[in-house]
């Protein structure tokens, strides 16, 4: 649905993406992760055409969105990072507006309207001015907004930032409801466990390229096979230590009185056939667990401060 | 007929927003006070000098008044409206969302001009009324009430468009209405002032060279055309003076052809400035498209700025 190929923007001097490349398949819903400044925004602009690309490739379901800017439009709805919204105009007469820019006019639009309206439980809200609806409310109503033409790729810049818990969980449901429409999201957060319940699939991005890049489930397993191994020792912790030196995919360990923390790069059955091993050797084992994997902690790893120089 | 969808939406805003009611009351109520003081003083001096002033000559004279206050008014109202029109949307951050959207630049560009342009006219149509008070001992109210509008009309499009212009470059909106100030009075005094240095200048040249007569400007009178006062001028004086061609008088060439163009003066004049306003109208759909990112804006900025001299020196 989404291709980019070594995307680069300059603003002035400032090298705000560099060489980014992107792949989102139909359906997707792709979260789009990184510290402020990182260039989130940049690169959903100029998907949209909103900004020009310093040099690069953007294909949005197989046209070139950078020569072809009118074409893609209809196929893209673009919610920017704040709401964009008219004092004296109504929640209807709002959607109606975007509707008629997109030649959407008459019973057909009202129709539409009404329909994009129930989705984000806004019915009740038809005829409230604009101005006067809560956060929560607007950020709903802008969704429904970038829906009026029926897009089939979505770019929502920061959805849920800003938004009370109760407000974010009703934005993610929403998002679950155009997903199972088939629609490919993306969503942007500097926020990532705003997204990692909502998103198929997410990028990493820092100082404008991606550090990390695939499934959540791909991910999630990295994180789990790179933390350490803690197992709680009763009893004969010598011939413990012994053992686990001896197994090859122990890469190192340290005590902590009656714990040992490993790094251990093993499948499970290796973990099953290390602790069968430890007990049958007499070791009194009262705990074996895995450190829970996060991505929280990948997101601090890649984008933190150590990392900085290999990015 | 497809209505355009921001003149629409602007329609709605601007229909319940105080300002309208406001601004037509407060015109109203100025031009009215206009037309009653210039009633009284005539009673006044007719009372202590027994002369007849409700003659059909002197009265016109107010009309010529409320004509003057209702271009100024433009001058001034335009900009606000036209000229903080795109700029607000990018303001509020409306901008970005409506460009992504498949309506065409030209088609926000148009809708924007059509609404600034309506609520003018509605002002001035509003006035309608106590422009015929000057009519009230008698003249051809219809014919001059309206060339004034048509007159008017024009030079709404034209500072309109000239607001729009301004809006679609500059970031915020206080600046893009004193931008679209400095356009104006470009036109209306600039040309005025470089006229008159040009003048300096002939008149200089003729006497180095011992020339007979007085300095021909020729084809520099010209310049002229897109100055909206001066056809404001012509027509008024026209409406109110017994249809004498004020230009031709004042404007004393030999250069072939001028003759003809001072005698159309008013519909040439016009036809230069709703062309003018068309290249300006295209001229914002090129820079609201402008996708480089806010600092090569502020260059751009500068280079804009330029374009009322060129336009006034073309
Ligand atoms: N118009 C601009 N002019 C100059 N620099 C900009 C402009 N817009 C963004 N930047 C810079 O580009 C970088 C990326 O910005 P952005 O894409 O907004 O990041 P994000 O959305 O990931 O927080 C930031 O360092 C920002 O300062
Ligand atoms: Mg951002």
């Amino acid at each position: 649905m989404l291709q980019i190929n070594k995307l680069c923007k300059r603003y002035g001097k400032f090298q705000a993406l560099n060489n980014l490349d992107l792949s989102i398949p139909k359906g997707e819903v792709f979260g789009f992760i990184g510290p402020n400044g990182a260039g989130k925004t940049t690169t959903m602009k100029i998907i949209c055409g909103l900004l020009s690309a310093t040099s690069g490739e953007v294909y949005v379901d197989g046209i070139d969105a950078i020569k072809n800017k009118k074409e893609i439009k209809r196929k893209i709805g673009y919610m920017p990072d704040f709401f964009g919204v008219y004092d004296n105009l109504k929640a209807m007469e709002y959607m109606e507006f975007y509707a008629s820019m997109y030649g959407i006019v008459g019973d057909g639009a009202r129709k539409t309207c009404r329909e994009l309206m129930a989705l984000v439980n806004l019915s009740d809200k038809e005829d409230a001015y604009v101005d006067g609806l809560s956060r929560g409310m607007k950020q709903r109503l802008c969704l429904a907004r970038c829906l009026v033409h029926n897009p089939e790729l979505l770019i929502l810049d920061e959805p849920a930032s800003g938004l009370d818990p109760r407000a974010r969980f009703e934005v993610k449901e929403i998002l679950k409801n155009l997903s199972s429409m088939k629609k490919t999201i993306i969503i942007s957060s500097h926020i990532l466990p705003e997204l990692a319940e909502m998103c198929t699939s997410i990028g990493v991005m820092e100082r404008g390229h991606l550090v990390i890049n695939g499934s959540i489930d791909d991910i999630l397993m990295n994180a789990k096979g790179s933390s350490p191994l803690h197992i709680q020792i009763v009893d004969n912790q010598e011939t413990a230590i012994r053992l686990l030196k001896e197994n090859p995919a122990v890469e190192k360990l340290s005590i902590r009185n009656d714990e040992i923390i490993v790094s251990y790069m093993g499948t499970e059955q290796d973990e099953a056939n290390l602790l069968k091993q430890l007990i049958l050797n007499d070791v009194a084992v009262s705990g074996f667990v895995r450190e829970q994997g996060n991505l929280e902690n990948i997101f601090m790893e890649l984008t933190g401060p150590k990392q900085k120089e290999a990015v | 007929m497809k209505i355009n969808p921001i003149l629409n939406k602007e329609m709605k805003i601007g229909a319940r927003s105080i300002k309208m009611p406001l601004i037509v009351m407060l015109l109203n109520s100025i031009l009215a006070f206009i037309v009653i003081l210039f009633f009284y003083a005539y009673g006044q001096v007719m009372t202590s000098s027994g002369i007849d002033l409700y003659s059909l000559r002197s009265v016109v004279r107010i009309f010529k008044i409320l004509g003057w206050v209702e271009i100024c008014f433009i001058s001034v109202a335009v900009p606000i409206f036209a000229a903080s029109s795109i700029s607000g949307e990018r303001e509020r951050q409306t901008l970005d969302i409506m460009l992504t959207t498949s309506a065409k630049p030209m088609t926000i560009i148009v809708g924007k001009l059509t609404s600034s342009v309506l609520t003018i006219l509605l002002f001035i149509v509003s006035t309608i009324p106590v422009l015929s008070l000057s009519f009230v001992y008698g003249g051809s109210v219809v014919n001059k009430v309206f060339g004034l509008i048509a007159i008017l009309m024009v030079a709404i499009l034209y500072f309109g468009s000239i607001g729009i212009l301004t809006s679609s470059f500059c970031r915020n909106s206080i600046g893009s209405i004193i931008l679209a100030l400095v356009f104006e009075g470009l036109l209306v005094f600039g040309t005025l002032v470089v006229l008159g240095l040009i003048a300096l200048v002939v008149e200089l040249i003729w006497q180095i060279k011992d020339l007979k007569g007085t300095a021909d400007l020729g084809y520099t009178w010209l310049l002229l055309l897109v100055n909206p006062f001066v056809t404001f001028y012509e027509y008024i004086s026209k409406a109110t003076g017994g249809n004498a061609e004020i230009l031709r008088e004042i404007i004393d060439t030999n250069a072939p052809g001028m003759e003809w163009i001072l005698k159309n003066w008013l519909f040439i004049s016009c036809g230069v400035q709703i062309l003018l306003s068309f290249l300006n109208l295209k001229l914002a759909s090129v820079a609201i498209r402008r996708t480089r990112g806010q600092k090569v804006k502020k260059k751009n900025k500068k280079s804009k700025k330029n374009q009322p001299v060129e336009e006034a020196t073309n």
